[in-house]
């Protein structure tokens, strides 16, 4: 077994020179040159260790010499050695909280977890000698600052704050009092004058070496606080990025003379719980963070320092005299449009105003545009100005011209724009019931216009897109509606899809770049989907975020961008990498703004108390990300299916969250989708087949989910919870196939609960609905695993936390399924029975394991199964399993790891893989069990194993890959 | 995100506030006695992290049921402790070697007959982290033990099943009869946690009870010569033996409560 890919929390961030970063990505080291966000280095360093700390010493990459260390594991090399050559695992007798390097490089000492400091000789790396101050209690936190003069060490203790002594003479300098609880974290100032400290209690204290004096504190942070960095130190001060449990990287400012840390600016850029690492780049101005999920994310400390920020805004008194135009008492700029270049604006005493290079002027003025008009634009620059009656003001470039939208019977209520291929396309609506209006705009001139019949009844459209392809006009309105008229037949009603997402407004809609039509369309109340609506509505993705209005989304790079408001923000968020792009506070969601991204950068428009405000991002100096996560707590179950380039890869978390990947073919994981839907930690995740999938939940939550396209997947249905307490978990299920007239019909699926009840439900593709059709109580355990087995009749085989093994004959659920040839029939429909038969007999019944058997896998011949179970009591037991004789014959192995089996993969029927708490992957001959093969996982809590081909992926907290020969 | 299924209240819950334990763990110590005939003829013990303190309450009835002059409880955490009857309580951290050795001096010379500890650390949710501060609250319990425990005493505390955990049998091998995992029933199966019960405390051979307060848990090991590994001059690496102990679950399957089935 060859591990090939891993993803898990990032403990170590160290920036070198201003221009590379160092992460410790597991036990691996990885190095990326921060303005390309390249990896230019990557290797293992430890054998089981995670990386907990790096420090780099030497004047450029070539000589720089390397102390990388992590739990009771410690490296030292020079940088060479990350290309060629062993590195040796060093050990200093403890867990090592911080090492630094000597002024001249050549000692490196090390603190451990007991307070001591062990001293390096770096070339010949042998001990020099231990020191400590005479007390040994066990620290948290704790940080080593080599000066000139002295060393100086800082410990950060479980119940006596934080103790600072002095390397050169063992003696105490200070013992800072004033945090309650573990002291987490400290970071000292360059001149180790300063020291900053984080506990327990969320808030961050700053303390005067000199005069052993708290001097400033700091709260913002909702949850525990795990790591400080202190940079852009000046006389007066210096500022601090911290890491917190709650997810956010915050920055903050201290000056002194002032009792406070200022907070300055939040980051969310990880997912799941715990930004574990931080960094500064103080050259750039950048801050980099590394979390549970595995992500590593560069966040712009001086973002509108940058060039081409802007961050600029007007009162109504500024406009008019820059514009040279006196505004009347009430008269406000109501409608803008922002071209990317300038801002074209329209007051309500119709003016007309342009916004170029931070100046505005007046355009024109004419009263056919006082009290209502619409500005609408297109991508190319080109801006329109329409009010009621259907004038419309062309203004491009090259000058303006002038239209007429003319109704049969209403006035104009809405004009809407779009770009697709360089093609300028309006769509007008009048306040009645009568078609609307798509004109086709070439430079400033009406080329073509078009009739479309508006869908009867409740309508208002409210955003659209056209596929210049085939002409077909897709519009999304309120009341969670969607039309699409046919480009072909243009006199032809169009097709409209009533409530096809939850919500009520279409706030965008952006057709996709497919062979069938295909959009992406967004809703305000924060669902969105990729619909494809070339004959039936189909919907091929569904998700949605957790908070905030969505106002709009698309793809870039392969990567689905949304954007919207969230309390007093606007945000911009990669949905695909999670990662947030951009947030403005701007005082809530706002009727008039305008945003528009491209080349990178964000165009922020928005009113807010009648001043026009404008925030544009600066060039980036560096990617914001140098690696995707996964999910940021632990990944509960894992499968597999089959595509026609390598595998799709779901994954169950603890986060709450079904991740849907890509498993390429060497073991990469590329995330595709991060479903919200659950609201609860995940279970377990099976596939039914190629195109179904089943997730499960506490609440009682069981998801079918369908994919598409081998890259979309969405929420096909749910069951609704039968039982009255929302904490029963849906432990496990099972699927077999269910056939009628020789037809797939749907499936059975066996579903097992914390509350010891099993209940087999039927689904029917047809219908798209579960009915219950058999429900049953097992004991008064927690039913942990369950698989159905299909010969003569249909068996549901369980285990539980009683360590037993249970095998019922199901029965015919009331008459509903009935066996032929080893699969599932439908004989009759499933009615509403309220209360469905029970299973038909407990078979067996017998403890095999201690306790919990934690999971099993049988492989079926004949009317035998072969059943290997593995237990909480860190022991395996094989057993046949004969059907007809109603007989279970085990076999226990006690002590088959260290630690609980927390999962079991037959590979064929001669070979068994397991996982273990003990964070060893093993593979065994069966029956006889012995152990072919065994492998470390860096995998803590490791938990779900699925096999996808010549692959093993393991999940617990993170996720690793490993190629097998089986 | 939602809520996810993690701190709610179960059955055991619900049962202490009814008898009157302070905590849910009671149950744990009371299945393990089931198991392991824990009291019998204990009358001076240490319950170390004992805070709220549900441990000490069991201890207390159990050892005071009758009168008996040289009966002593002493139990020590971080975290305050409503008074208890009995018990002689004290504030302070078990890492803290100073702690230990207070401890000795109120057994002033005596031995003890049981020493547990059921301490959790402040867990960060970082794995590796949480199960090395778990094991020093172990071992820092196990260096009491080996000071104030009589020959043939019993030694139980609370473990994380983590990757290490079977140093850290191999290395109680050394100093008892009998070293057994146990899980009791009421202790959720999807926590890692289970409690290493040692019986049968065997003092190294030559070696002096003298807690040395000087020396960091880790040192005071190094020198007693259990398999940990120690610091070299040349920073090699040490092997170190890794065992499997014999896992028992423990709480009578029909009469206890699944803790996983209902919370
Ligand atoms: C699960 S509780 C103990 C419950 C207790 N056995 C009962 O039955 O009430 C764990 C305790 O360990 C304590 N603890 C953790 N680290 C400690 C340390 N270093 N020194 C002393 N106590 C500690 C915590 O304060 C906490 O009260």
């Amino acid at each position: 077994m060859k591990s090939v890919h891993q993803v898990g929390p990032v403990c170590a961030l160290t920036v070198f020179v201003d221009r590379y970063l160092f992460a410790g990505e597991g036990p691996n080291l990885a190095v990326y040159e921060i303005a390309t966000g390249e990896q230019i280095a990557c290797r293992a360093v430890f054998s089981r260790n995670k990386i907990h700390g790096i420090s780099v010493s030497g004047p450029d990459l070539r000589s720089a010499r390397l102390c990388v260390w992590g739990g009771r594991s410690l490296a030292l090399f020079a940088w060479p050695q990350l290309f060629e050559g062993e590195i040796d695992q060093l050990a200093v007798g403890d867990w090592i909280k911080d090492a630094q390097f000597s002024l001249d490089g050549a000692v490196v000492y090390c603190l451990h977890a007991h307070n001591v400091v062990v001293a390096v000789d770096v070339a010949g790396k042998r001990l020099l000698e231990t020191r400590n101050c005479g007390e040994k209690s066990i620290l948290y936190s704790g940080r080593l600052r080599v000066l000139s003069d002295r060393v100086l060490v800082c410990a950060g203790t479980v119940m006596d704050g934080i103790l600072v002594w002095s390397y050169d003479d063992c003696a105490v300098v200070h013992r800072l009092h004033g945090h309650t609880g573990s002291i987490f974290g400290l970071c000292t100032s360059d001149d180790g004058r300063w020291l900053v400290s984080c506990s327990d209690d969320r808030s961050i204290r700053v303390w005067d070496l000199g005069s052993g004096e708290q001097v400033a504190t700091g709260w913002g942070h909702g949850s525990r606080i795990w790591w400080l960095r202190i940079y852009a130190e000046t006389e007066r001060g210096f500022s601090v990025l911290s890491g917190s449990e709650d997810l956010t990287c915050r920055t903050w400012r201290f000056e002194q003379g002032h009792s406070s840390l200022e907070p300055v600016d939040v980051f969310e850029t990880h997912t799941g719980r715990n930004v574990w690492s931080g960094a500064v780049c103080d050259a750039l101005g950048l801050g980099f963070s590394g979390g549970a999920d595995g992500a590593i994310t560069a966040s712009d400390l001086a973002e509108t320092q940058r060039e081409g920020a802007v961050s600029a805004a007007w009162t109504l008194a500024q406009i008019a005299e820059q514009a040279g135009a006196a505004f009347a008492r009430d008269e406000i700029v109501k409608e803008y449009y922002d071209t990317g270049t300038e801002l074209v604006a329209a007051t309500s005493r119709g003016k007309v105003l342009r916004l170029r290079n931070g100046l505005w002027e007046l355009v024109l003025e004419d009263a056919r545009f006082e009290r209502f008009s619409l500005v609408r634009g297109f991508d190319t620059g080109v801006v329109l100005i329409a009010n009621k009656t259907g004038d419309l003001l062309v203004l491009g470039s090259g000058g303006m011209a002038e239209a007429k939208i003319k109704f049969e019977r209403g006035v104009l209520g809405n004009v809407l724009t779009a770009t697709r291929n360089g093609r300028q396309f309006a769509l007008a609506e009048s306040v009645l019931e009568e078609p609307l209006v798509l004109l086709e705009i070439a430079g400033t001139a009406v080329v073509s216009e078009r009739r479309l019949s508006k869908p009867a009844g409740k309508f208002a459209m409210s955003a659209f897109d056209v596929d210049v392809a085939s002409g077909a006009v897709v519009v999304g309105s309120r009341f969670a509606t969607l039309a699409v008229f046919p480009g072909d037949e243009r006199s032809a009603e169009p097709r409209v899809w009533r409530n096809f997402l939850k919500g009520d407004t279409v706030s965008s809609v952006e057709i996709l770049e497919s062979p069938s039509l295909q959009a992406l369309v967004v809703m305000k109340d924060r669902e969105y989907g990729v619909v494809r609506c070339a004959g039936q509505l189909e919907l091929l993705q569904t998700n949605r975020l957790q908070r905030g209005f969505l106002e709009g989304g698309y793809f870039e790079h392969g990567d689905l961008v949304l954007y919207g408001f969230r309390s007093d923000t606007f945000f911009v968020w990669n949905e695909t990498k999670q990662l947030e792009l951009l947030r403005e506070a701007c005082g809530g969601p706002h009727r008039q703004w305008s945003f528009r991204h491209g080349g990178g950068g964000h165009r922020l428009f928005y009113t807010r108390s009648s001043s026009v405000h404008f925030r544009q991002t600066g060039a980036r100096v560096a990617p914001e990300t140098l690696r995707t996560g996964l999910h940021g707590r632990e990944i509960r179950s894992v499968a597999a299916c089959k595509t026609s380039t390598g595998h799709l890869l779901v994954s169950g978390s603890e986060d709450t969250t079904v991740r849907v990947s890509r498993l390429a073919a060497d073991g990469a994981v590329v995330p595709l989708w991060c479903e919200r839907q659950h609201g609860s930690g995940l279970q377990a995740v099976h596939f039914v087949n190629s195109d179904y999938f089943v997730s499960s939940s506490a609440r009682e939550e069981v998801y079918l989910w369908k994919l598409s396209d081998e890259k979309y997947v969405r929420l096909h249905r749910t069951i609704r919870p039968r039982s009255s307490n929302p904490e029963t978990r849906v432990m496990d299920f099972d699927a077999v196939e269910v056939r009628q007239h020789g037809r797939v019909a749907g499936f059975l699926l066996a579903a097992v609960y914390s509350d010891s009840s099993v209940r087999l439900w039927y689904y029917s593709y047809e219908l798209n609905t579960f009915r219950l059709v058999v429900e049953d109580v097992y004991a008064s355990c927690c039913v942990l695993r369950v698989r159905l087995v299909v010969l003569d009749a249909i068996y549901v085989v369980l285990a539980a936390t009683n360590g037993h093994l249970a095998v019922y004959r199901a029965g015919d659920g009331g008459g509903v399924l009935g066996v032929c040839g080893g699969a599932v029939e439908l004989v009759a429909g499933p009615d509403h029975a309220e209360n469905p038969p029970r299973l038909e007999q407990l078979l067996i019944n017998q403890q095999i394991h201690q306790s919990s058997v934690k999971a099993f896998d049988l492989a079926v011949d004949g009317h035998t199964a072969l059943v290997v179970t593995g237990g909480d009591d860190n022991g395996m037991a094989v057993s046949t399993l004969d059907f007809a004789a109603v007989e279970l014959a085990s076999t226990y192995f006690a002590g088959t790891a260290s630690s609980t089996i927390t999962d079991v993969v037959l590979c064929g029927r001669s070979r068994v893989l397991t996982t273990s708490v003990d964070q060893v992957v093993r593979v065994w001959r069966v029956p006889q069990l012995e152990l072919e093969t065994e492998q470390y996982t860096t995998v803590a809590d490791t938990g779900c194993a699925c096999v996808a081909g010549g692959l093993v992926v393991v999940g617990g907290a993170g996720l690793e890959v490993f190629q097998i020969d089986m | 995100m939602g809520k996810s299924s993690k701190d709610k209240r179960d059955v055991y819950y619900r049962k202490a506030k009814e008898e009157g334990w302070r905590a849910r763990s009671a149950y744990k110590l009371l299945q393990l006695n089931e198991q392991f005939g824990l009291f019998n003829d204990i009358h001076r013990v240490v319950d170390l992290c004992a805070a709220p303190g549900s441990w000490s309450q069991v201890l207390s009835r159990e050892i005071f049921k009758d009168e008996r002059s040289d009966a002593q409880i002493v139990a020590v955490d971080l975290q305050p402790m409503a008074p208890i009857d009995n018990v002689v309580t004290l504030q302070a951290d078990i890492t803290d070697p100073r702690t230990l050795d207070k401890i000795l001096g109120i057994f002033g010379g005596e031995k003890a007959d049981f020493v547990c500890s059921d301490g959790a650390p402040d867990v960060t949710g970082l794995h590796d982290l949480d199960e090395y501060i778990q094991a020093q609250l172990v071992l820092c319990a196990l260096r009491l033990a080996t000071c104030l425990l009589k020959e043939g005493g019993t030694f139980v505390a609370k473990i994380f099943r983590g990757r290490d955990i079977d140093l850290l049998y191999s290395q109680l091998g050394f100093l008892f009869e009998k070293v057994v995992c146990a899980k009791p029933r009421a202790s959720r199966g999807t926590s890692l946690e289970s409690f290493i019960v040692c019986i049968g405390y065997k003092p190294r051979e030559g070696w002096k009870p003298d807690l040395q307060p000087e020396l960091s848990t880790e040192e005071y090991f190094q020198n007693m010569n259990i398999g940990r590994a120690r610091l070299h001059e040349d920073l090699r690496v040490d092997y170190e033996e890794r065992k499997v102990a014999p896992f028992v679950a423990c709480g009578d399957l029909k009469t206890s409560y699944d803790s996983d089935a209902s919370y």
